[in-house]
């Protein structure tokens, strides 16, 4: 296999210059607060990060030829994934924050993949500044590291298409017409001012600007960490809704604001994956709403509307915060939850799951073979909003639905060696998979993954990176075929 | 075109309906003996009887009773060889000769008059004949002999009557059900192949070597865990619980025998697993079937080549022989739509179920038609917590799991009410 080596190291090592920028503004709130060993953790892992990637970047000689091959583009983001998570959990390792590295590298990847999911027993006994970085991961992994990284760094000139398909989640339906940087900094442009907001409303509702930072970068890259142990319990009414809204929001496919900013709202509302994104929000509310009111665990209907709507977009769209234990909700509410968590947000959003849109595929998809069986010959296409889905991309969705599934099974299977109970292993691996953090039982939303084994740390750190690049890119590094010289 | 489209709707509506009077019919003694409290309780009997699943409502049967239950098991086995069989995808569709594609698309009537479907009866019965004089060789009485013999043949279960309780404390009991449980799992295309002595097939036949693999693997597996757990000390016995429950599930009979519940997350989750795909087609057993995991994995991978070569056009090849790329998409729309029945279940059974796990494992239990499960469907425990809606979503999926999907989705189709 023939590698563009130089091009790789060149696009390794500005990440590595960028994440140690990163890292600047976490040692700033740490000075802030006074918290000396952190920030000076923060130091450490910065400066040389900075300085040796930014040698590394210049002596690299320039690369033959900017041309980006599949493989090429494949490696990179894969590689550039594991390396950010290496280098994002050395603070918590040089601070003695976490001093175990699987705990460390689990709580960076979590991070980093907007997964959520914790092994802090305790994370109100962290310094601020740790807590800082843990959630600011959430903010940077959400949209992407590379596609930030050439947002920033045109210069690099790379074929950032290919990386941008690596990186984004979901199918594409049309192709994007407008050229590639615009779209990287289009779609940092809406998340910054989407940030922006929710903060300045969360300021308004009374949180502090420690709180509102931390917990809007959790919101917006759907990633779910929290700086008290019983999530967002404690926090008024209305910082909770504004936070369940920009969930909301965050689980929307991106493409569809920057067709708004154009001015062609019309068509982003018609939008089909939207509609049944909106759909299933209204509809699993409403369901659990009435389970709660039912089984007489909220008082009063608004209270059982906000605990139920808060947890369907926080699930939905794999975020992982909770108001509630909702481990102790009635049965049928928690399966609800559990399919959402297959679910996950829109296409090209920041969530993670299986997207709205192949589980609508999926319908179709399984529907098409009944109508197949009676009418052999019958061409039978699979339509999306009256648009027929071209053969090749509904055959890579099923193919994606299906090893999603066969990843699940094995993972269950491999977790299920740790002594503890099969839905426990199964809801950690979807948790973890699905890059929503909490799932049911021993890791539910008032636990956390500290009691497994290095080794199944480890091994989910891997699934909440493949979950997060869509499977495809990272299992592609375990293939032959990969490797091979063909 | 539209007479074959005709036929296979005919087909599809002609089983779809013969399965559900049967179950109908199949309830009334169940009713009339008062074993069953309501006539959704003995519906579910039945259908769960006829679809092969074993599952129970709690107590055990009796003795003319459990006769009764597992005769209906073996009939329903024996149609489900030969409806199905004419209704199955075939694999080799290319191949002019073979069982397996001599089926595809003629009508049952055909297959009934054909050479094939008449081997199909003679394998299953004369399989039988030999479990029924081993066991009476054993030292069985003929009617206990009969009534394993028709469970295991037809891959069903004992409904709620414990294994132990039959077996008689007979040595070697265990090992005949092992033999005729794998004899009833493997595709019976492979015995039609060696009545014919085309031994080179059987060789390369890859859902037979997947099968092998895949039951000494998970044996070997559930083996160690219950060792290294502590659960089941002694490795000689630990091996032989664990090759008979990867069988007994992997055949989905769930013939259970001893305390499974107990057994690590590990053995549970890997007998699950075989629960769903363990079965090979044309055979009696059920679940997705081994031979649709295989053409899907086999995808995966081309769709993993796919990604760095985008533009080399490769075909699938089962046995040696490539597959269409309609066959394919066919197995993968197949394994969404029981993915998705599977969910639809869990949820459907949350409503009654104590906890996630009973929830789960009573919707694959049944949509497997295994009949037993873990968590509160366990081993001798019965689905009567199901409640009267819950049952009758059991039956549907039972006779969905048993057959495959398609034909009782018919009438849900535009066409098909047409």
């Amino acid at each position: 296999m023939v590698l563009n080596k130089k091009l790789v190291i060149k696009v390794l090592c500005a990440v590595m210059a960028l994440v140690g920028f990163l890292m600047l503004i976490p040692c700033a709130v740490s000075l802030i607060y006074g918290e000396t060993v952190s920030a000076r953790a923060f130091a450490v892992c910065a400066v040389p990060m900075i300085a040796a990637g930014y040698a590394a970047f210049r002596l690299t000689k320039a690369p033959d030829t900017n041309a980006l091959g599949l493989r090429d583009g494949f490696f990179i983001v894969a590689s550039a994934w594991f390396v950010l998570s290496l280098l994002g959990s050395l603070p918590f390792m040089i601070s003695g924050t976490i001093p175990n590295v699987f705990d460390a590298f689990f709580e960076t990847a979590s991070g980093f993949t907007t997964t959520g999911a914790s092994i802090l027993p305790g994370v109100e006994d962290l310094p601020k500044g740790m807590l800082f970085w843990r959630s600011f991961t959430h903010w940077v992994g959400g949209m992407g590291i590379l596609v930030l990284t050439i947002a920033i760094l045109p210069a690099l000139g790379i074929g950032g298409q290919k990386i941008m398909r690596a990186e984004t989640t979901g199918p594409s339906m049309d192709k994007m017409t407008f050229t590639f940087n615009d779209t990287a900094r289009s779609l940092y442009l809406i998340y910054s001012a989407m940030t922006v907001i929710e903060v300045v409303l969360l300021l308004i509702s009374g949180m502090d600007l420690y709180d509102s930072l931390v917990y809007t970068f959790g919101t917006v890259g759907t990633g779910g960490f929290a700086t008290k142990n019983d999530g967002l319990a404690g926090y008024a009414v209305s910082s909770q809704i504004i936070i369940a809204v920009f969930m909301m929001l965050a689980g929307i496919n991106f493409n569809l604001y920057y067709l708004c900013l154009n001015k062609k709202a019309g068509q982003a509302l018609k939008d089909p994956e939207l509609k049944c994104y909106l759909g299933i929000t209204g509809g699993s509310t409403l369901f659990i709403m009435v389970m709660l009111i039912i089984s007489g665990q909220a008082a009063g209907i608004f209270d059982s509307f906000r605990l139920a709507y808060f947890q369907v977009t926080s699930i939905l769209t794999t975020t992982g915060y909770s108001t509630f234990n909702f481990d102790l909700w009635p049965l049928p509410a928690k399966v609800v939850l559990m399919m959402l968590m297959f679910i996950g947000g829109c296409a090209s959003s920041t969530g993670g799951g299986m997207k709205v849109i192949r589980v609508m595929m999926a319908f179709k998809i399984a529907w098409r073979g009944v109508q197949k069986r009676i009418h052999p010959s019958a061409l039978a296409p699979v339509k999306i909003g009256g648009r027929i889905v071209p053969q090749d991309i509904m055959r890579s969705v099923s193919e994606f639905l299906i090893l999603y599934l066969a990843t699940l099974l094995f993972g269950t299977v491999l977790v299920s060696l740790e002594k503890v109970s099969l839905m426990t292993a199964f809801t950690s691996v979807l948790a973890c998979f699905s890059n929503i953090g909490p799932g049911f039982e021993a890791v539910g939303p008032a636990m956390n993954f500290g009691f497994y084994s290095g080794a199944t740390k480890l091994f989910l750190s891997v699934l909440m990176i493949a979950g997060r690049l869509e499977l495809f890119t990272i299992f592609l590094m375990f293939t032959p075929a990969f490797w091979s010289k063909r | 075109m539209q007479s074959v489209n005709r036929s296979n709707q005919n087909k599809m509506r002609l089983v779809s309906s013969i399965w559900l009077a049967a179950c109908i019919l199949g309830s009334l003694p169940y009713l009339i003996t008062g074993y069953a409290d309501s006539p959704v309780s003995a519906f579910f009997l039945s259908v769960s009887s006829f679809t092969t699943t074993g599952a129970s409502l709690g107590s055990g049967l009796d003795g003319g009773l459990l006769l009764y239950y597992t005769a209906c098991q073996w009939l329903g086995g024996l149609a489900i060889l030969v409806f199905l069989s004419s209704l199955l995808p075939s694999v080799d569709s290319d191949s002019k000769s073979g069982l397996d594609s001599s089926f595809a698309g003629r009508s049952f009537s055909e297959v009934i008059k054909s050479r094939e479907g008449n081997m199909l009866f003679l394998i299953y019965v004369s399989i039988s004949l030999i479990m029924f004089i081993a066991m009476v060789c054993l030292g069985h009485v003929p009617l206990e002999a009969l009534e394993l013999t028709l469970t295991v043949c037809s891959t069903g279960g004992l409904g709620g009557t414990a294994f132990s309780a039959i077996d008689a404390g007979i040595k070697g009991t265990g090992a005949i059900c092992i033999a005729s449980m794998i004899l009833s799992t493997i595709s019976f295309t492979v015995y039609a192949r060696l009545i014919r002595r085309d031994f080179a097939y059987v060789k390369k036949n890859t859902e037979l070597r997947a099968y092998a693999c895949l039951l000494v693997s998970s044996t070997l597996l559930i083996c160690a865990a219950n060792r290294i757990s502590g659960v089941i000390p002694d490795i000689w016995q630990s091996f032989r619980a664990a090759g008979f429950h990867a069988v007994s599930f992997s055949s989905t009979t769930g013939l259970t025998n001893g305390d499974i519940n107990s057994w690590p997350a590990f053995s549970k989750a890997v007998l699950c697993m075989l629960s769903f795909f363990g079965a090979s087609s044309v055979s009696t057993g059920s679940g997705i079937k081994l031979i649709r995991i295989i053409i899907a994995l086999k995808a995966i991978r081309r769709s993993f080549y796919r990604r760095i070569h985008p533009r080399v056009v490769m075909s699938l090849r089962i046995n040696g022989k490539a597959i269409s790329d309609d066959t394919v998409d066919q197995v993968m729309s197949f394994i969404i739509h029981y993915a998705l029945l599977f969910l639809a279940g869990c949820f459907v059974f949350s409503f009654s179920a104590p906890d996630l796990e009973t929830a789960f494992f009573s919707s694959s239990s049944l949509i497997n038609n295994l009949g037993s499960g873990f968590g509160a469907v366990g081993a001798e425990c019965g689905y009567d917590f199901l409640g009267p809606f819950g049952k009758l979503f059991g039956c549907f999926l039972m006779l969905a799991g048993r057959l495959e999907i398609y034909a009782l989705m018919l009438p849900f189709s535009r066409d098909g009410r047409k």
